[in-house]
């Protein structure tokens, strides 16, 4: 009776053990998927990019295995909430909307807007003082536009239907400069005829805090973990490392606001 | 609704001034490039005919979309050989490209309406030049042309009304007529109000249009 009662504590302690080591060293990370380079499926199913990487590189600082699924943007909230993975490292913006719903990291990269210039006008810095009279163009309804009319009134601003009209017409010397987001112009600009280049600093729109790793709100312990994953990684050069394989460009660094840069 | 239009009068205003003024520009010049062609078309055998049915069939064929992307971002794409050609300077600018893109296409329509019109005039017109001994281009400029521009006015200011809302295209390329700036604005409001401002604004055009057209018609009724 003695060994048999031994035996069946064995047995329920190796299941506990069991149990309690895999979840201990598993974490299921949700990501979209479908914004390349950032969250990308592979052609052979992989999922790939900057997230991921970033996100393997905290799981590995933390000591755990992660597992990666994808996940439709239009319910990737939701999909947190009900338990179908733990965190999501998915290039999310932080609002004040989605903190109702969602906890978020410290931000893991800033996306900063930047003036694209024409070389041949040696521009070096992008004030309004220097734009004054020329050409600036961006996309209509961008949040670009209300920074180019608040801040640059002297220059002539044309608004283009899409993106790449404007940088096509940046190309062909339509345009002096184009404002956009630092990543879609860097992208274009690794691929263009060197044309042109990124003048003055990046800057931020007012209210904008970055792009963070989301969490449920009730786990403020995993939050805590992951932020201190993220600040070794970023202090021990990792971060660098993996940005520097997507991107030509800081975005670790908070960039200053548009009204802290134009403001006087 | 009427908040809307005062609290973006400028902006009201510059659109209207564009569609108008581009409208009718076009159609204009259009008409002057038409004027031969559409001759060609209506009398003339041979190469020069087939040039002309090769113009009509060429930018009648073409969407005015595709027309203006091809004109604004294609003659980019050279952007250099034009400047070392000295014609950059047209093709640098938005506006220049719009109109250009604009009379090409208008006068392939204009032109096929003024042989349509060369072809109605009966023959006992034509004899009776002959009869009055009027040399041809006499012929030609003192009753031909005439009668022809008389009887293509209705198709003709028909024409114009379409170009009228035809430049809403020309926001493609950066030129802000009554519906890109419409779009700007409900970019900023939200509001669809602003089409129907956008909506009220090419109405009260098309009618002023339609007006001045009626007193030129009246004029030339006994012709045509």
């Amino acid at each position: 009776m003695k060994t048999l009662f031994k035996m069946a504590a064995a047995a329920t302690g190796l299941v506990v053990a069991g149990l309690a080591s895999a979840s201990a060293e598993t974490l299921q990370i949700g990501t979209e998927g479908a914004y390349a380079p950032f969250n990308y499926v592979s052609e052979n199913g992989e999922i790939k990019g900057f997230d991921i990487d970033i996100g393997n590189a905290i799981c590995a600082e933390m000591k755990v295995e992660c597992e990666w699924s994808v996940h439709d943007w239009g319910g990737i909230i939701p999909a947190l909430n009900a338990h179908k993975f733990d965190f999501m490292v998915a290039s999310m913006a932080i609002t004040e909307a989605r903190m109702e719903n969602v906890s978020f990291s410290d931000p893991y990269y800033y996306n900063a807007m930047r003036f694209l210039a024409v070389k041949e006008l040696a521009l070096e810095e992008a004030t309004p003082e220097r734009l004054k009279g020329l050409v600036v163009g961006t996309q209509q309804g961008a949040v670009s536009v209300p920074v180019l009319d608040a801040y640059f009134p002297d220059s002539e601003h044309k608004l283009y239907p899409k993106m790449t009209e404007a940088l096509m017409d940046l190309e062909s010397g339509r345009l002096d400069l184009a404002l956009f987001s630092q990543f879609t112009a860097g992208e274009w600009l690794a691929g263009s005829s060197g044309c042109c280049e990124f003048v003055g600093e990046s800057f931020l729109m007012d209210g904008t805090i970055g792009a963070g790793i989301a969490f449920r709100k009730q786990d403020d312990e995993l939050r805590n973990r992951v932020n201190a994953a993220l600040k070794t990684i970023m202090d021990n050069g990792t971060y660098e490392t993996i940005r520097a394989e997507y991107f030509d460009f800081d975005i670790m660094t908070k960039p200053p606001y548009v009204s802290e840069l134009f403001d006087k | 609704m009427f908040d809307l239009y005062l609290d973006y009068i400028d902006r009201w205003s510059h659109g209207l001034w564009l569609t108008a003024s581009m409208s009718t520009l076009s159609v204009l010049i259009g008409f002057l490039v038409a004027l031969p062609i559409g001759f060609v078309r209506s009398r003339a055998k041979g190469p020069l005919a087939w040039l002309a049915i090769a113009y009509v069939n060429l930018f009648r064929g073409m969407p005015l979309l595709v027309l203006m992307f091809l004109v604004y971002y294609g003659f980019g794409q050279f952007s250099s050989e034009l400047r070392a050609m000295g014609l950059w300077w047209f093709f640098r600018d938005a506006y220049f490209c719009g109109m250009l893109a604009l009379i090409l296409n208008t006068s392939a329509y204009q032109a096929e309406i003024i042989r349509g019109s060369l072809n109605t005039i009966s023959t006992s017109v034509i004899e009776t030049n002959a009869a009055l001994n009027l040399t041809r281009w006499t012929a030609f400029r003192r009753v031909l042309l005439p009668i022809a521009f008389a009887k293509a006015l209705p198709p003709l200011g028909n024409e114009y009304i379409l170009m009228v809302k035809a430049t809403s295209l020309l926001a493609i390329i950066t030129v802000f007529d009554l519906m890109g700036e419409a779009r700007t604005i409900f970019s900023e409001t939200l509001d669809l109000g602003v089409y129907y401002v956008a909506a009220i604004h090419y109405l009260v055009l098309v009618l002023a249009i339609e007006w001045t057209l009626r007193r030129v018609e009246a004029r030339f009724k006994w012709m045509a």
